[in-house]
């Protein structure tokens, strides 16, 4: 599990006024847990056991350390406003930014909440499913992700977007393997 | 001649049950399924009572068989289906399904790969270099992570819940469900039972997913009706068994998926719940069942733990969760089919077979494997049993033991016993009935008279609600180690007001 402290820089990276919104707002708790789904994929830590739920990749584990940490009574977070992200961190995080920000160039009309659950949902289901052949690959993901998603069915640009997150996934993988 | 459209197969405890080959062929014929008859329900509990070899193939078709049978009964009281067929169908699908993730020998594998999971993930802190970065994402050197609270897994779902999903998606089922236009996720997470659990993070509840949580994840499920009744038949302990006809008749089920009984059926619930907490007490917390079910789990543990800081490999592949969820059940699906309580005894074989090599890198191992071979359990060194009140470190010297655990260091000195040959395990710990987080409503008319039985001042469970067993245990490996174990616990445990039997 990451650190109290950059889990919640992480987060306040990605979800604007996370922590004064997180526990009256369902759409706040979304981006967060698919935000950390993404960076923990990118850095390829497994230490949260996410697995699929009704939005897609949600881990109960984050839910209890942020409830737990984050929202505990003597928890001040100003003084780790100031902190900033080591080098190795900001190279990840800019990965993160870069796909969100493509994702966007494809497809302007998704909210940010629908945004993450896209980005988050594709991603597991690429990740997770047994081999898919690389000729059709986009078309199965697509599949996939509309039986458990069919409010994404009419998405602008899907097939691009699909695209999109496979070649993080590749390419991250090539990442990691070469250290 | 046209072929039936029906299957039926015959269950020790209801007689025939019947299927849709439309609807239910395509998972009864399949080989991640059918695997299930590879897996006992209650682990090695057959070394302790010798009938108890029933399966959780067995167990899934009996779920099934709960489930369908509470959404019958409910015709009685409203003459109108309250749940609509297609759900219908994904409730039974989820009961059929819920073990599919299950591991060798039931939940004793679970125990290893979570403990492994755990002890990795603060190995890599250590020497993984993705994980240095995740451990020093901002420039503070007093920001460390922590690792998973005790809690956190009980929150969760259970692991063989989780890989439940994955092993769905590897296997030829997800395509099957997804032809007829059902997501194997939608039915892993009625399985996975997120619904009772996280009620501050989840969206706004279904009437489907409250009640696929009621069907699976309640105190009331099919999954406990079955395998309480199933395993007090099977084992023979008959103080765990209870009219399972009257409960299933009553249970209610109403327009907004609340659940409960009616109150004709409360002596049945009562039944029910003693019954249950008997069969924990007597069966899974029987001392053998206990000293084998550590034995199996700690031994795969070991080898794992073998594996990842000496790099030493048996013959045979050895699977973490990582291992199953990241590369098996994704590149070679069929390899999980031999994951099986056969793997288990293939182990314990390998490692006999490997003997003189083994005792140099874990001498405990090989222990294990020669008295699993002989079917001797661990020795019982001492044990303290009660109902929770509030005991503390300060007047439980179990309680002290678990806080403090370098004293077991000192008693292992004194002594003159090994470390590793003093086994003291978290306590087990069951609950009659809980009214806090899942209460179970009286209904009459179908209309709730009580929101909670326990409020019922005719029912016994007004008096027992809440009320907590525990029981802890001190295993080592001779009975020579246990004569002196306990005379060195015993004048350690001097002061203590709950000691159990380590008298002054």
């Amino acid at each position: 599990m990451l650190p109290i402290k950059a889990l919640y820089k992480v987060i306040s990276e990605f979800v604007p006024d996370f922590k004064s919104n997180y526990t009256s707002c369902y759409e706040t708790r979304l981006q967060a847990q698919k935000a950390v789904y993404l960076f923990t994929q990118l850095i390829n830590d497994d230490s949260y056991g996410f697995s699929w739920y009704i939005a897609g990749p949600y881990s109960a584990c984050l839910t209890h350390q942020l409830y737990n940490e984050l929202f505990a009574d003597d928890t001040n977070t100003s003084e780790w406003d100031k902190l900033v992200f080591t080098p190795a961190a900001q190279e990840i995080l800019q990965k993160l930014r870069e796909m969100l920000e493509e994702s966007t160039a494809q497809n302007g009309d998704l909210d940010a909440t629908k945004r993450l659950e896209l980005l988050g949902s594709i991603w597991y289901i690429a990740a997770n499913s047994r081999a898919i052949d690389g000729t059709n690959k986009i078309a199965v993901v697509k599949e996939k992700l509309i039986l458990n998603k069919p409010h994404f069915r009419d998405t602008e640009n899907l097939d691009e977007i699909i695209n999109l997150v496979l070649c993080n996934i590749e390419s991250n993988k090539e990442a990691l393997t070469n250290g | 001649m046209a072929d039936k459209k029906i299957r039926q197969i015959y269950d020790n405890l209801y007689g025939y049950i019947t299927f849709d080959k439309e609807k239910f062929e395509f998972i009864l014929k399949d080989s991640f399924f059918l695997r299930l008859h590879n897996l006992k329900q209650m682990g090695l509990g057959y070394y302790v009572y010798p009938d108890a070899l029933h399966t959780r193939f067995a167990h899934s078709l009996g779920v099934y068989c709960n489930i369908t049978k509470i959404i019958e009964s409910q015709k009685q009281y409203t003459g109108n289906e309250i749940i609509s067929d297609d759900d219908i169908y994904k409730i039974q699908l989820s009961g059929l399904l819920h073990d599919i993730g299950h591991l060798p020998l039931s939940h004793t594998f679970e125990e290893a790969l979570q403990r492994f999971d755990k002890y990795e993930n603060n190995c890599e802190k250590l020497d993984d270099k993705n994980k240095v970065v995740a451990s020093n994402i901002v420039s503070d050197p007093d920001d460390l992570p922590k690792n998973k609270s005790e809690n956190s897994y009980f929150d969760e779902p259970k692991l063989h819940e989780k890989l439940g999903e994955f092993v769905l998606g590897g296997s030829e089922i997800s395509h099957q469900l997804e032809k007829r236009g059902i997501s194997y996720l939608d039915i892993a997470n009625g399985f996975k039972g997120f619904g009772d659990i996280n009620s501050l993070d989840k969206p706004a509840e279904s009437m489907y997913d409250k009640q696929i949580r009621n069907f699976l994840h309640s105190q009331l499920d099919a999954d406990r009706l079955d395998y309480l009744l199933r395993d007090s038949g099977f084992s023979g302990v008959k103080t765990g068994s209870f009219d399972i006809d009257k409960l299933l008749n009553s249970i209610v089920y109403d327009e907004k998926a609340n659940y409960g009984i009616d109150e004709s059926g409360i002596r049945a619930l009562e039944q029910f719940l003693m019954g249950r907490f008997v069969a924990y007490c007597q069966v899974v917390a029987n001392k053998k069942v206990m000293a084998f079910e550590f034995m199996a789990q700690d031994f795969y543990f070991r080898l794992l733990k073998l594996r990842k800081e000496q790099n030493y490999h048996l013959g045979i592949r050895l699977y973490s969760y990582k291992d199953l969820v990241k590369d098996v059940l994704i590149r070679r699906p069929e390899e999980f089919l031999n994951f099986t309580d056969d793997y288990f005894f293939s182990l314990i074989r390998e490692v006999m077979a490997n003997k003189r090599i083994m005792q140099d890198y874990d001498p405990i191992v090989v222990k294990y494997a020669e008295m699993i071979t002989n079917i001797q359990p661990l020795v019982p060194v001492t044990y303290f049993e009660t109902f929770y009140e509030g005991m503390t470190s300060k007047n439980c010297f179990f309680e002290y033991l678990f806080e403090n655990p370098h004293i077991l260091d000192i008693i292992s000195e004194e002594s003159e016993v090994e470390r590793d040959h003093i086994i003291f395990n978290k306590p087990f710990k069951v609950s009659l009935y809980k009214n806090d987080i899942d209460p179970i409503q009286i209904f009459r008319n179908r209309e709730a008279v009580y929101q909670d039985v326990s409020e019922c001042k005719a029912s016994i469970l007004n008096f027992l609600v809440s009320r907590e067993y525990r029981i802890y245990r001190i295993y080592t490996f001779d009975s020579n180690e246990a004569i002196k174990l306990k005379v060195t616990l015993a004048k350690h445990a001097k002061g203590f007001e709950y000691k159990g039997d380590l008298k002054d």
